[in-house]
């Protein structure tokens, strides 16, 4: 029987995967022979073995010193700032749907569809009032019987008011009942899900609060949220958004961030264009127009085109801007506002230069007549404030 | 999986019932570890100490996601790499040079930036300066790799449980480790030949 002799590579390949050891490694016997009388015969293999067993030896003494405090160092950091992620449960509460209950018990309805049916009817009819009212098709003789027994000769003013204040009274109840139900049970839900609103309003365009589910910022108001109680999110007026476990989608209008560093890893702003991740920072994203635009502020953000997958991280100053087109383009910062006494005259100026200079670069900011804002600085309630309603005018 | 007195299902059970305290038991039984690794493989204390506090963080937040069929120190040092590995392409810690033979311009670089060239030392330093060097040369191996050699030699670690944690065949992680470890006898050998 012929016998086969193991070369020097194949030798090499047990010095390697033995670290050196051959002897007790469990190798076979006549192999490990084998391997003892080529390493006598074969310097090479031999010092290769030499230098094994000594790598082998000196990475397994290398020692790492644990901080003393290590243990209770992360208790403190991670028990108060961290919540487990709950089961997601679907609940259905009892003020799911308050203005229709109402319309129940006040027609004495038991059944909840017939209530929805005659919460339409009676929306409708307020709806086609309005409509006659505003072409002037309303009936004169309550407005006649007015002005007779007032003896009022301007009897356009007389109709108009009694029919304006009882319309608006029945609107404002309707809306306020609406809206206070709305507002009651979205904020509670938002108490109880990953973010809590800190003030501003939200309209809730489908129906009942859902992650993933599609809400606008009220006009004229920004929201301010905080995220999972590290991140303080202002969204500005009119932004259109859903919220996450990995954070906030953008789908329309503005959203500055204030993170605090490390303390949410993975959080990312989506837009339909892109996906910002935080590293930790302050930074303003603007979506519009089949285009995101990124500025930082602060630390450092991770921006990933979702349709080519590139990323590049933008940095302290930089702004990023990311359009359906493809067209990724990284520069200064247009528009990055420091806080302080002039910051909205400054930025002002500054976008007027902007626009000047490149007009597609600023034109979401221009048309709504506000900027990005980085927001600085610890205390973020007089920050929101200068930041809330703050309509930049642009000299023509 | 019971070590130290603590039975690791029935404590994250109470965690997910909404007893947040029992964690501190999970951290304080594998916070050394979890640092241990992450100091090998980021070689800076504060940065090991703030990865293993993400590492917990985030093994808190999601431990409805635990899966009991592995262990808990495999969950965690998975999640260990995969934090390490994020911040390794944030700081653009790729390692240019590829582990393959005889690429001689990689090969002088490598020389030249980590090759002490100056006179050879006395065998008490030399020992200390050899160790160095092959942590040195260990930073330099790419992120997969590093972590590969970090669990083989230190974290104690079967190829089972390496393949668990890195997501990876048990094939893929043999094949890393040779060529891995071939890596390193190579580049300290040729550190010991400069300074003979």
């Amino acid at each position: 029987m012929e016998v086969r002799i193991m070369n020097c590579g194949e030798i090499r390949d047990f010095i390697i995967e033995y670290n050196g050891r051959i002897e007790g490694a469990g190798i076979k016997p006549e192999i490990t022979a084998e391997i003892n009388s080529h390493l006598v015969s074969c310097r090479k293999c031999a010092l290769a073995r030499e230098r094994m067993l000594d790598m082998s030896a000196k990475i397994a003494s290398d020692k790492v010193e644990i901080p003393a405090n290590l243990a209770s160092s992360i208790i403190s950091k991670v028990i108060p700032a961290a919540e487990p992620a709950k089961p997601k449960i679907k609940t259905v509460g009892p003020t799911e749907i308050s203005f229709i209950d109402k319309i129940a018990e006040l027609f004495g309805i038991s059944s909840r569809n017939f209530a929805f049916a005659m919460s339409a009817v009676v929306l409708a009819a307020l709806a086609i009032s309005l409509i006659l009212y505003n072409h002037g098709l309303k009936s004169g003789g309550e407005a006649e019987r007015i002005a007779d027994s007032k003896g009022v000769t301007q009897q356009e003013n007389i109709v108009k008011e009694p029919a304006d204040k009882k319309f608006k009274k029945i609107e404002n109840e309707l809306s306020k009942n609406m809206t206070a139900a709305n507002n009651e049970e979205i904020e509670k839900k938002f108490k109880r899900s990953i973010f809590t609103v800190e003030s501003g309003a939200v309209a809730n365009l489908t129906g009942e609060y859902r992650e993933n589910e599609l809400y606008q910022v009220k006009h004229g108001e920004d929201l301010v949220i905080t995220y999972k109680k590290v991140a303080e999110v202002i969204i500005k007026t009119d932004s259109k958004f859903k919220v996450n476990d990995e954070g906030i989608i953008l789908e329309s209008g503005m959203v500055s961030v204030d993170l605090k560093p490390k303390s949410l890893p993975g959080f990312s702003v989506t837009t339909p264009e892109s996906v910002v991740e935080v590293v930790g920072t302050i930074f303003s994203v603007a979506s519009s127009n089949n285009k995101t635009e990124v500025i930082v502020k602060k630390g450092c953000v991770k921006v990933t085109d979702i349709k080519t997958k590139n990323f590049s991280l933008v940095n302290a100053g930089e702004s990023k801007t990311v359009s359906r087109q493809d067209e990724v383009k990284s520069e200064t910062a247009p528009v990055v506002i420091e806080y302080g006494s002039n910051a909205v005259h400054e930025a002002a100026k500054t976008l007027h230069a902007n626009t000047q200079a490149s007009t597609s670069e600023v034109s979401h900011t221009a048309e709504t007549g506000t900027v990005p804002v980085g927001i600085d600085g610890a205390n973020i309630k007089d920050v929101i404030n200068k930041f809330k309603n703050e309509n930049i005018t642009i000299d023509k | 999986m019971e070590c130290n007195g603590i039975n690791d299902i029935e404590v994250i059970e109470k965690v997910k019932e909404g007893n947040s305290a029992e964690f501190e038991k999970i951290i304080t039984k594998y916070s050394k570890m979890i640092y241990s690794i992450a100091y090998r493989l980021l070689r800076d204390g504060e940065e090991a100490r703030d990865l293993s506090q993400d590492v917990f963080l985030r093994a808190f937040r999601f431990i409805s996601k635990y899966n009991p069929e592995f262990k808990l120190s495999t969950w965690l040092v998975r999640i260990a790499y995969n934090l390490y590995k994020d911040r390794f392409k944030t700081k653009k810690l790729h390692i240019v040079h590829q582990i393959s033979h005889g690429d001689d311009e990689e090969n002088k670089k490598y020389e030249e930036r980590f090759i002490d060239n100056s006179p050879r030392p006395d065998e008490k330093v030399e020992n200390k300066m050899k160790s160095e060097q092959i942590i040195n040369i260990i930073n330099r191996l790419p992120a997969n790799y590093k972590m590969v050699i970090t669990l083989y030699f230190w974290g104690d670690h079967s190829y089972e449980e390496i393949a668990d944690i890195m997501e990876i065949p048990v094939g893929t992680v043999k094949s890393r480790l040779k060529r891995a470890k071939n890596y390193l006898l190579e580049n300290y050998s040729r550190l010991l030949e400069k300074w003979k």
